[in-house]
């Protein structure tokens, strides 16, 4: 579709649309999309609450509980394989050791009555045949790599024994146990202290020189993306509405929605006296506005806007926007 | 202008038993002595990360848990002291605002049961008036009369906020403690709760504790910030005062934790070693020494106490005495 053409593809999402099926009614959560993650890059995933930001990412990994909910349509190609055709017994080889996820909750990804080292050797031993010994040394080694002080004794606790951030290094270490070649981190930070998301930040742009793994991060909070990320898409109920080049997309942040977004954002230095705000809110998953879903909130809405939806155009290298009036917002001069 | 609440010295422990016949009781110290007052119609921003206290000094100043020891003048009387009986008047005047929207509203009760709720539980309750005072009272916060016989779940968890708002502000308070009012909230959401509450302030004359840990809001909000530690505050002081010249190692280290876009100013860049000691063995000395990069022998074995570095400035810390 409208996408560039991008070398080194890892991951090729397109159409992806992914149906829930409740009482009240069906909808889609994730609306047809397209999304690409290159070899060694980090691409944000941003928006609100509902906008199916973690639903694509379970897609992908096609985790999606069924009932309710049914990826209808779409492809997702990674290296080259369309994970649509895949058998649920080649899934398995997949998920967790090729493409490995962590997710935003530490205490609730790990086991509460299995000691650190249990959990990570089962999950080593599960994707590396080796043996019992060397999956132990292997444990050590991991948690040596993602900074944990002292790994010998960290093995033998439990999860409710350590730390908030000391847990979610530990699900770092799992997640990269297998070296896989993509990671999907849903909000690894959010549950963190300022100070402690800013060790966990750092910690994985290092393990990414070391370890070499793409990322799909997917986040709410722009600051962290703007730190961490390459690429950017951003979604709005179920669409992507801006993506590109994380410097174009910040700079010239070109759809109403994400510049009042960054706009309603509070600064360090220039002290505002009013925060911009965006009108109303998510509209109901079951009735989504026609034309573009945004326009009931939007300030510069045209009666277009009602009816026909936007497509995604370039804008800028590597800069694309859906808005009928995204040559009016963008900052390029 | 005067300060509307004093605090002095307020002291909160939390015993954990082992046991019913064991001797030993482990103590957790959630607030250690800690010093600080409010002017009338000012923002005090209280910040710092979690576990360092900061919720429990908010659930003091409302009694809704009991102090150890220390006193809270409010308007030229300690409140810890005063019997039951007689706080309810006082409790009419300082309110709070929780952090979870959701679960601080009765599911089972219509939105205008709940703002209706302090009118009769005060014994102000006025059948002729109050409908129009209900509609006054949600027409300040934002929110429609077609809410009102609504239940919390058919309202999204900013016009949640909204409702545990108009419910604090229902009996026309004097300070208003506000829990970290919209960190479960989404970013534009987040930016409407920020702005009806600065309007609410200006009009109401309302005196704010804003609790946070998310610093750029504090910044947004406030005209003081006070940084606890630990339990105790390391630096207070007004928020020019604090950007230009930040004393404290950690105060410090917590604006570098903020994370920045290229156009904004960052003037530290600290990251902190290790996590937050635990609060049942909290270090020898300063509090903050073990993760402290320029930390002095001194700072091992004594603790600092709050020093004044320049008018209304205070630091607790070595490096300055």
């Amino acid at each position: 579709m409208n996408n560039p053409i991008r070398n080194n593809v890892l991951l090729k999402v397109r159409g992806l649309r992914t149906r829930f099926y409740t009482y009240e009614g069906e909808f889609d959560a994730v609306n047809g999309i397209n999304l690409d993650i290159r070899k060694n890059e980090s691409v944000g995933l941003v928006g609100e609450t509902g906008c199916g930001k973690s639903v694509t990412a379970l897609s992908i990994l096609r985790l999606i509980q069924d009932p309710p909910g049914k990826i209808v349509s779409g492809s997702i190609v990674f290296e080259g394989e369309d994970l649509m055709t895949k058998s649920l017994d080649e899934l398995r080889e997949i998920r967790g050791k090729k493409i490995a996820m962590i997710f935003q909750k530490p205490m609730s990804s790990l086991n509460p009555t299995f000691k650190i080292g249990t959990q990570m050797t089962d999950i080593i031993s599960l994707h590396q045949k080796i043996g019992k010994k060397e999956a132990w040394v292997r444990a050590g080694d991991l948690l040596r790599s993602v900074k944990i002080a002292a790994p010998e004794n960290v093995v033998n606790r439990y999860p409710h024994e350590l730390s908030g951030g000391m847990r979610q290094r530990v699900i770092i270490a799992i997640a990269l146990s297998s070296n896989p070649d993509l990671l999907i981190a849903d909000e690894p930070t959010t549950a963190l202290d300022a100070t402690i998301q800013k060790q966990i930040l750092a910690l994985i742009g290092d393990l990414r020189k070391e370890f070499c793994f793409s990322m799909l991060y997917i986040s709410h909070n722009l600051r962290t993306v703007y730190n961490i990320c390459e690429h950017i898409y951003v979604m709005y109920a179920g669409n992507i509405v801006e993506f590109g080049n994380i410097e174009s997309v910040f700079e010239h942040s070109s759809h109403p929605y994400f510049k009042a977004l960054m706009n309603s954002l509070p600064r360090f230095g220039a002290k505002e006296d009013v925060l911009a705000e965006i009108p109303g809110t998510l509209h109901s998953p079951m009735d989504p506005p026609g034309g573009c879903r945004f326009h009931p909130r939007c300030a510069l809405v045209l009666e277009r806007c009602k009816i026909e939806t936007p497509n995604l155009c370039e804008i800028g290298q590597d800069h694309w926007v859906a808005c009928f009036r995204a040559m009016e917002v963008k900052g390029y001069e | 202008m005067s300060d509307l609440i004093q605090v002095r010295n307020l002291k909160k422990h939390f015993s954990l038993d082992s046991g019913f016949f064991s001797k030993n009781t482990t103590k957790v110290i959630a607030v250690d002595g800690v010093d600080f007052s409010i002017r009338q119609g000012e923002t005090l921003g209280l910040v710092g990360e979690s576990g360092c206290g900061k919720t429990t000094i908010g659930r003091l100043l409302t009694r809704v848990i009991a102090s150890d020891s220390g006193q809270v003048i409010f308007e030229g009387q300690n409140i810890l002291s005063i019997p039951d009986s007689k706080f309810r008047d006082i409790q009419k005047d300082i309110q709070m605002v929780f952090q979870d929207p959701q679960a601080s509203l009765n599911p089972r009760m219509t939105i205008k049961a709940s703002i209706m709720e302090p009118f009769i539980v005060h014994h102000i309750y006025d059948k002729d008036s109050i409908d129009s005072e209900i509609l006054h009272l949600i027409n300040i916060v934002g929110l429609n009369p077609e809410h009102l016989n609504r239940y919390p779940k058919e309202l999204s968890g900013g016009q949640q906020q909204r409702v545990g708002i108009c419910k604090a502000i229902a009996l026309k308070p004097k300070l208003l403690i506000l829990d970290e009012p919209t960190s479960s909230l989404d970013v534009c959401i987040q930016a409407q709760i920020l702005n009806a509450l600065k309007k609410l302030q200006s009009e109401m004359n309302l005196t704010y504790l804003f609790i946070s840990h998310d610093l750029s809001v504090i910044h947004y909000m406030s005209d003081r910030i006070a940084v606890m530690y630990l339990g105790q505050i390391v630096e207070i002081a007004s928020i020019q005062q604090l950007i230009d010249d930040m004393f404290h190692p950690y105060t410090r280290a917590l604006f570098s934790a903020v994370l920045t876009f290229r156009n904004e100013a960052r003037r530290f860049d600290v990251v902190l070693k290790g996590d937050v000691p635990n609060p049942m063995k909290p270090p020898d000395g300063c509090r903050f020494h073990p993760r402290c990069d320029q930390r002095l022998k001194i700072c091992e074995t004594e603790m600092p106490t709050l020093f004044e570095v320049a008018r209304d400035h205070f630091v607790r810390c070595h490096l300055l005495a």
